[in-house]
């Protein structure tokens, strides 16, 4: 008769491995769990229940400079859920001032994920290079706040007269017949239209310096500030209409990273907090 | 970083670009004995090109007070603390530019002045370095002095704002050397506002884009000098195109005064930018603070400048003359005799102007009119 009990140490060992295995791959993972019907561009939704949240470390960004040694923004928290034809991010974070009015020397609160176009684990993790492109999904506080006029960042301003500004700036109408002035918005700068109504950009990046927003925009954001927080909810198509899409779909497996900007600590471009390799997104 | 040579320093210095120097830079002289800081160049370039929403901080071009005018508050004073020690051996520098300024996070030594900064741009305008005491009487230099300085941007050679951008959206123009913000490539990372060591770049608070002085160029394209060169009353500027220091021309204005007679200095030539607006010094004001100013050139352009005076340089003399008399961007100049004559690019006389001016004698009665004439010159 065999003594199975003496292998009984090397089975346990075995099972617990087996036990433990994908609790392991989960750690790093963030799962995009499948819900039903719409998913609403809305933080507060009560559907985020359903989402695993994953809390990810940021670290210094000392890759490119200007570096940041010392980001304000110390982890962020990831929640992802799709309903086989969008797929949504809730991505949250302490930050106890609003920072979504950018003056004269201050910066957007801001955030951005960061998918590789193809899922190859040799694109760099900060911002890919020449021939493996990622796309970028970026919010800024103050694509949030409506066509941002002059009285609204100092109300005590006084200006006698502005050529073609019988319109006034503070609607979009306004700008567009003042727009020989407005030398950012005349050359179509993504970055200076008078409203942001998707309240996020879609960006391609082949490495440092290279950012570009795409032509096509699929995605939309929407964000809530507390006392102490934000958070902020992304959608997008998986498959976007005209747009550049990531390798991306339900029941597929793909690397994602994230970035957080403090306007308050002047921290834009380069200068921002980052998750330090690239994760893994589940999409069940 | 490769190193590029600079001759305002004398030496190789670190540039994240390869060296390369446009065929013409578009450059300016300034005579600061003449300016009276009346503020209309201030005025030409804000009605031209800063008067749009979102643009009301804006001075691409501004005038301060020297010793205790600013704009934005004590810039060049954080210049200075930024490069440290600033010691010359001759004419080569010897110190830190901003360009080795940078420490072990940054490419440039640079600061981003605080908003409030901005919001005084006549702070310390027409105070003195001291006050009057009973007893002081006249002297050059003047025991208590302050002078004018008209600033724009300085289209330099090596700026730092275009090597700070992360995404080269700040460019050089091949043809005439202008420096430029492309408004469509902007992001507003305000990298650029932080390392311009002479702070001429600005933020426009609705298009949330960078701007600064872009050189007139639509004017330099025809053939014209830029507003603020153009509206200035007491003809202290002249704006033209200079060539590479290496084989100057003595004809062109502006490389006859920089290159030639070396009377006019570029600003701040430490900060390493290679900067293309040349100041003749003022001779009221003491030699130290000039040569801070200035650098090791100020002592000879101040004598240069007396010798002018003593009619001891007459083709110094003559383009002195030829400073606010055409709109047009003069590409030589010639003395004849009397007369100062100025051509464009393509050598065609555009402007004559004698040395000295002419004075007529009207008679003491005016018959015609049956009156006593008050004034007969």
């Amino acid at each position: 008769m065999k003594i199975w009990w003496k292998k009984l140490p090397q089975v346990i060992i075995l099972l617990a491995f087996l036990l433990i295995l994908p609790v392991l791959a989960l750690a790093d993972t963030i799962v995009s769990s499948k819900v039903s019907g719409d998913i609403p561009l809305d933080p507060a939704w009560k559907g985020w229940i359903n989402a695993k949240p994953v809390t990810l470390p940021l670290s210094p960004q000392k890759i490119a400079k200007p570096y940041n040694e010392n980001p304000s923004i110390k982890q962020i928290t990831i929640r992802s859920l799709h309903n086989g034809k969008n797929i949504a991010f809730a991505l949250e974070w302490k930050d106890s001032s609003k920072d979504s009015l950018p003056k004269e020397v201050s910066f957007s609160d801001a955030c951005a994920i960061q998918i590789p176009i193809k899922n190859d684990p040799a694109t760099p993790f900060y911002m890919g290079k020449t021939k493996k492109p990622v796309i970028l999904l970026h919010w800024k506080a103050v694509w949030g706040e409506g066509v941002v006029d002059v009285p609204k960042l100092y109300p005590n301003v006084q200006a006698d007269w502005y050529p073609n500004g019988d319109k006034g700036f503070n609607t979009a109408e306004g700008w567009k017949h003042g727009k020989r002035y407005l030398a950012g918005y005349a050359a179509d700068n993504p970055i200076s239209t008078p409203t942001h109504p998707n309240g996020a950009e879609e960006l391609l990046a082949e490495g440092f310096g290279t950012l570009t927003t795409t032509p096509n925009q699929n995605v939309k954001a929407k964000a809530v500030k507390t006392e102490n927080s934000w958070k902020v909810v992304f959608i997008r198509p998986f498959k976007g209409e005209g747009s550049y899409n990531p390798d991306w779909a339900p029941g597929k497996t793909t690397l994602i990273n994230f970035a957080v900007w403090d306007g308050n600590k002047q921290e834009r471009g380069s200068r921002k907090g980052i998750v330090k390799e690239w994760q893994t997104l589940q999409i069940q | 970083m490769g190193d590029v040579f600079n001759w305002q320093i004398n030496r190789k210095m670190p540039f994240p670009y390869k060296e390369h120097r446009p065929a013409k830079q578009a450059a300016w002289v300034f005579d600061l004995n003449k300016c009276i800081g009346c503020q209309t160049c201030t005025m030409a370039c804000k009605t031209t090109w800063t008067c749009g929403r979102g643009q009301e901080q804006m001075f691409w071009n501004n005038v301060e007070t020297k010793p205790y005018g600013f704009f934005p508050l004590a810039w060049d004073q954080k210049l200075m603390e930024l490069l440290g020690q600033q010691t010359w051996k001759g004419a080569t520098y010897q110190g830190k530019t901003v360009f080795e300024a940078g420490g072990t996070s940054e490419t440039i030594g640079g600061f981003l002045p605080d908003e409030e900064d901005w919001a005084h741009p006549n702070l310390g305008e027409d105070e003195t370095s001291g006050t009057a005491t009973a007893g002081m009487g006249f002297s050059l230099p003047h025991l208590i002095w302050m002078y004018h300085m008209p600033r724009i941007c300085n289209h330099c050679t090596y700026p730092a704002c275009l090597a700070a951008c992360p995404r080269k959206a700040i460019y050089k123009r091949s043809e005439d050397g202008i420096v430029l913000v492309d408004q469509s490539r902007c992001r507003g990372y305000r990298e650029c506002m932080r390392a311009c060591p002479y702070k001429k770049i600005f933020y426009n608070l609705v298009t949330k884009v960078s701007e600064k002085c872009i050189g007139c160029y639509p004017l330099v394209e025809e053939g014209d000098q830029s507003r603020c060169s153009e509206g200035c009353i007491g003809k202290i500027r002249l704006m033209g195109l200079k060539v590479n220091p290496e084989h100057y021309d003595p004809a062109n204005p502006i490389d006859f005064l920089v290159h030639e007679k070396k009377l006019a200095l570029p600003l701040y030539p430490q900060s390493g930018t290679e900067p293309n607006v040349y100041y003749i010094p003022p001779l009221h004001v003491p030699l130290a603070p000039l040569q801070q100013v200035f650098g090791p050139g100020a002592a000879h352009a101040q004598e240069t400048y007396k010798r002018v005076r003593e009619g001891k340089e007459p083709e110094i003399q003559a383009l002195l003359h030829l400073f606010g008399c055409t709109h047009q961007i003069l590409g030589k100049f010639q003395i004849q005799g009397e007369m100062a004559i100025g051509y464009d690019a393509s050598g065609k006389e555009i402007v004559k102007v004698p040395l000295r001016e002419p004075i007529h004698l009207r008679k003491r009665f005016d018959a015609e009119r049956d009156v006593a004439r008050l004034n007969i010159t």
